[in-house]
């Protein structure tokens, strides 16, 4: 069995789990707009933003086992743009790489964008590890988003819970069948898993959206619970966003 | 002089054709009263679930009309149609797609408008039902298959369909969650229609049988008649009920 869909505990929630997600959504596009738009080389700054992700951390101590799963996987992809960028831009030379030359332009670009994509990317995920998936959808419709994306992503995630155990069986089915898979068979196997769980997933999509059919979906997913902002909810929004305001207009004035 | 009830369900001349040119239904009318219990029987490919997925407007008729309750099932009326039908997916994990099975029963009512202070109410209520209270906060993936066939028929009963819809409801359960699932539907007192070549969940759980095949109805009439006859039964490649079979060997003993 493979399946960590969704562990629950009864443990009490962390301070931001508490927080009505249309208020976490905003303090992040803030925090998010505060972060890209910082004039570049403002180290102060940027240690008062990692000092402000560092504090959230802290605080939501039980989150950060979540946080570091959802925020591990996009680190690469920042890593590739941020290697190559040194090389990319013209200006004057600091250093060679082999026949490369690393330029400082092309070296704050890097520090710069792979500080705001990696502050940016933790907001998010932090953002995810402390809102449930369905309060994180009624929160996106809560902040204006159009219906049909909200139900384009609703239906995203549900099918990853669909597609996950489907791909596990069918590892498990070659598994069952194979001795030491080694060298390009294992290649050719797993090419065949993907196109099989392709269709099966083309075929399981389809009577998913019959089922919720059927229980009257037309197209807006509805939750058991109606966000309702409390006082609490917008002191914290409030404190939050003057905070990454306050820093970004005095720190990268 | 009181009106005329409303059958269940009338189907007229109905015919569906798949993409493929593959001919399913070949001209079906059958009526069903209001609080009748019928189970459509065949062997696979008869056109069982074919015909069951026009009740709610999941397949439109190639030809032919139906109505339910006195709804005519056409893309106007498929919410109220949706609300009166309790559609039960043959695969129970095409029915259960939420991360929790108190969004999966929750599902239905959220979504036919039922008013939102009552749905957690009708969850306690359905699970309570179908044997399954406390149940709310487990993850359906994890669940039992037998588990999760009573869960689906939760997800349906949780709002209180006044046709209820199986397809082949006993499939893949062992004989105790069999038993269980026969018991529960034998006390429903809602119309019921089942889908199913399991002769003896149709020997306890309905009053009349329809045998459907190649896409048409070869007979209609008391259940206890057509699931005795064995002729009948051999001519749409059916067997007679174990039960009954077993009773015939004890005789010839």
């Amino acid at each position: 069995m493979h399946e960590k869909t969704l562990i629950l505990t009864e443990t009490p929630p962390a301070l931001l789990e508490r927080l009505e997600p249309r208020v976490k959504l905003i303090c992040v596009a803030a925090w998010a707009l505060c972060i890209v738009t910082a004039p570049p080389q403002r180290w102060p700054l940027l240690v008062a933003n990692v000092a402000i992700l560092a504090l959230l951390l802290v605080t939501n101590a039980r989150l950060a086992g979540r946080f570091v799963r959802r925020l591990l996987p996009a680190l690469p992809a920042i890593l590739g743009i941020c290697l190559f960028l040194p090389f990319l831009q013209p200006g004057e030379p600091i250093g060679r790489l082999g026949f490369l030359t690393i330029t400082r332009p092309g070296l704050d670009a890097a520090i710069r964008v792979g500080s705001a994509a990696t502050l940016c990317l933790a907001a998010v995920a932090l953002l995810w590890a402390s809102t449930r998936r369905d309060q994180l959808l009624v929160g996106l419709r809560g902040v204006g988003l159009p219906a049909i994306f909200v139900g384009l992503l609703a239906f995203m995630l549900r099918y990853l819970d669909v597609l996950r155990p489907e791909l596990h069986r069918l590892i498990d089915a070659r598994t069952a069948r194979t001795i030491g898979p080694r060298g390009p068979g294992r290649l050719r196997s797993g090419a065949h898993v993907i196109g099989v769980l392709f269709l099966r997933a083309h075929d399981r999509a389809e009577q998913v959206a019959d089922a919720m059919a059927a229980r009257g979906y037309t197209g807006e997913l509805r939750g058991l619970h109606t966000p309702h902002f409390h006082r609490h909810d917008i002191l914290a929004g409030v404190t939050f966003c003057g905070g990454v305001l306050a820093c970004r207009l005095t720190l990268g004035a | 002089m009181p009106p005329p009830a409303r059958p269940a369900v009338r189907v007229a001349g109905l015919q569906h054709r798949y993409p493929d040119g593959q001919d399913a239904l070949g001209g079906v009318d059958l009526q069903i009263e209001v609080g009748q219990r019928v189970a459509i029987i065949g062997p696979n490919g008869a056109g069982k679930s074919t015909l069951l997925r026009h009740f709610n407007g999941l397949l439109r008729p190639t030809g032919g009309r139906l109505w339910i309750l006195g709804h005519d099932v056409i893309p106007a009326n498929f919410p109220a149609v949706r609300r009166l039908v309790g559609f039960v997916f043959q695969d129970p994990n095409d029915q259960l797609f939420s991360p929790t099975v108190l969004e999966d029963v929750a599902f239905g009512p959220l979504h036919l408008g039922l008013p939102l202070a009552n749905v957690a109410a009708r969850v306690q209520r359905a699970l309570a039902q179908v044997g399954l209270p406390g149940f709310e906060h487990r993850v359906p993936q994890r669940l039992s298959s037998g588990e999760k066939r009573l869960v689906a028929l939760a997800t349906v009963l949780s709002y209180d369909p006044q046709l209820l819809v199986l397809d082949e409801p006993g499939t893949a359960l062992d004989p105790r969650n069999r038993r269980r699932l026969i018991n529960l539907l034998a006390a429903l007192t809602t119309t019921l229609v089942v889908a199913t070549h399991d002769l003896d969940l149709a020997w306890e759980t309905c009053h009349r049988a329809v045998v459907l095949s190649a896409g048409k109805i070869a007979h209609d009439g008391p259940a206890r008649e057509i699931l005795t006859d064995a002729s009948l039964l051999e001519q749409a490649g059916l067997e007679l009920p174990l039960r009954l079979q077993h009773d015939a060997g004890k005789a010839a003993l």
